[in-house]
């Protein structure tokens, strides 16, 4: 309690959730986080600033019975990154239907998953040009051309 | 502010006229003392024999006119005598003007004073300030100066004493207590460096125990078999990727089976 740089040194922790009754509730199917350090540059009063930004990460885990991801600490802008953190709802994929067979490439990991009613949230590790299966189709990530730090998840054609 | 001197622009030319039109007010007041008698006198000259009563207004309005005179009658000849001898006058309107000038001029004069005096108290206030400033200023710069020039002296007199190979008494106290201070700093810096290294120490024993520990473990889920391992505490560095693969697709496959279990119990 006495270190001044305790806050410096925080460790912010990130999961998936569905709202609930206007709350978001954590309702895990699949139990799993990812860790940031603050001393690994994150900055929790910037999160949007962290997205597009490539990490260091420590190679994936379970612990103590939850997935984990640890993000040691941010990469000069301009690294191509190995795998992509991707956070998947609903909303653009339809239904997941986690469990399933062949509802994703076998080189993804799925850290995180939350389900309550119609409400899905998925925490994924993604190399590129892997793929995930929803309701309404497969939907590849693919990495920009220009911007190989950013990636996006396009709905590919045929199967 | 323009509305309150309309006002007081109006009051002023009522007075004047009211001023103007009292004297003749007071002249013509007399006049009407006249026709008194002769309202009076009609009554005793011609006296019904039968007089009828009058109704209880007119009795009300007797207690407020015992002499009935007409006012009204009264007020219209004084209004004309008004307008005859004082409205078609050249003097009168002359001297209202210059009535209303002079005291428009007054006014304005007023103002002009209040304003400048206004003024006169913001620049009192304005100088006042500069005053201040400016002794604080130079309270400031005196003890600016002075700190200077003691420095100075000090300077001079350290440079003097190094080249007469003397010591300053001052200066001598100064070096003693930061070679103190030195001293006790490194004496905590020791401190702080042994206790890292016990630390160091411990933690490489801690972690050495753990490796063993890791291996026991790996070695037990091999024999045990891949289904029980999720329930065991992994540690990160150790961590086989395809064990963690192999972890999260049982999760999935568990979450699917309670899936269908709840559907199978739901139907």
């Amino acid at each position: 309690m006495d270190d001044p740089r305790r806050f410096a040194r925080g460790a912010y922790f990130n999961t998936t959730g569905v709202i609930v009754e206007g709350q978001v509730r954590q309702r895990p199917r699949i139990c799993g986080y990812a860790r940031f350090d603050a001393a690994g540059g994150f900055n929790p009063n910037y999160p949007s600033r962290m997205i597009n930004r490539v990490f260091e990460c420590a190679e994936p885990s379970v612990w103590m019975g939850y997935n984990k991801l640890l993000f040691k600490r941010m990469m000069a802008a301009g690294e191509r990154p190995d795998r992509f953190f991707v956070v998947v709802r609903p909303e653009l994929t339809g239904t997941l239907a986690v469990g399933a067979a062949e509802w994703r490439s076998a080189d993804t990991w799925l850290l995180s998953f939350s389900e309550c009613a119609q409400q899905q949230e998925a925490m994924l590790l993604m190399p590129a040009h892997s793929w995930i299966k929803g309701e309404l189709g497969r939907f590849v990530l693919e990495p920009s051309g220009q911007r190989p730090w950013m990636g996006r998840l396009a709905l590919s054609y045929g199967e | 502010m323009n509305g309150r001197l309309a006002a007081v622009c109006a009051l002023s030319v009522w007075l004047t006229v009211v001023s103007v039109a009292t004297p003749q007010q007071t002249a013509q007041s007399q006049a009407p003392s006249r026709p008194k008698p002769q309202v009076q006198a009609a009554p005793k000259s011609a006296r019904p024999l039968y007089q009828r009563r009058g109704t209880w207004y007119e009795f009300m309005l007797k207690q407020f006119n015992p002499n009935d005179v007409d006012y009204g009658r009264w007020f219209e000849h004084r209004r004309q005598a008004f307008r005859d001898g004082q409205i078609n006058n050249p003097y009168f309107w002359y001297s209202v003007s210059a009535t209303i000038a002079l005291l428009l001029m007054t006014m304005v004069c007023a103002k002009a004073w209040i304003d400048h005096r206004r003024e006169m108290w913001i620049t009192a206030e304005v100088m006042a300030d500069v005053y201040n400033q400016d002794a604080y200023s130079r309270e400031v710069a005196k003890e600016a100066i002075e700190k200077y020039n003691s420095h100075i002296e000090r300077c001079n007199r350290a440079i003097e004493a190094a080249e007469h190979g003397e010591t300053l008494s001052g200066a001598d106290t100064e070096v003693e207590q930061l070679r103190g201070e030195l001293l006790r700093v490194a004496g905590e810096r020791d401190t702080a460096t042994r206790e890292r290294d016990v630390a160091r120490e411990e933690l490489q024993k801690k972690s050495e125990i753990l490796a063993d520990m890791s291996v026991r473990l790996e070695a037990l889920a091999t024999k045990s078999g891949a289904i029980g391992i999720t329930a065991q505490p992994a540690e990160p560095r150790t961590a086989d990727p395809k064990l963690v693969t192999h972890i999260n697709n049982l999760q999935e496959q568990l979450y699917a089976e309670r899936h269908n279990n709840r559907r199978l119990k739901g139907a």
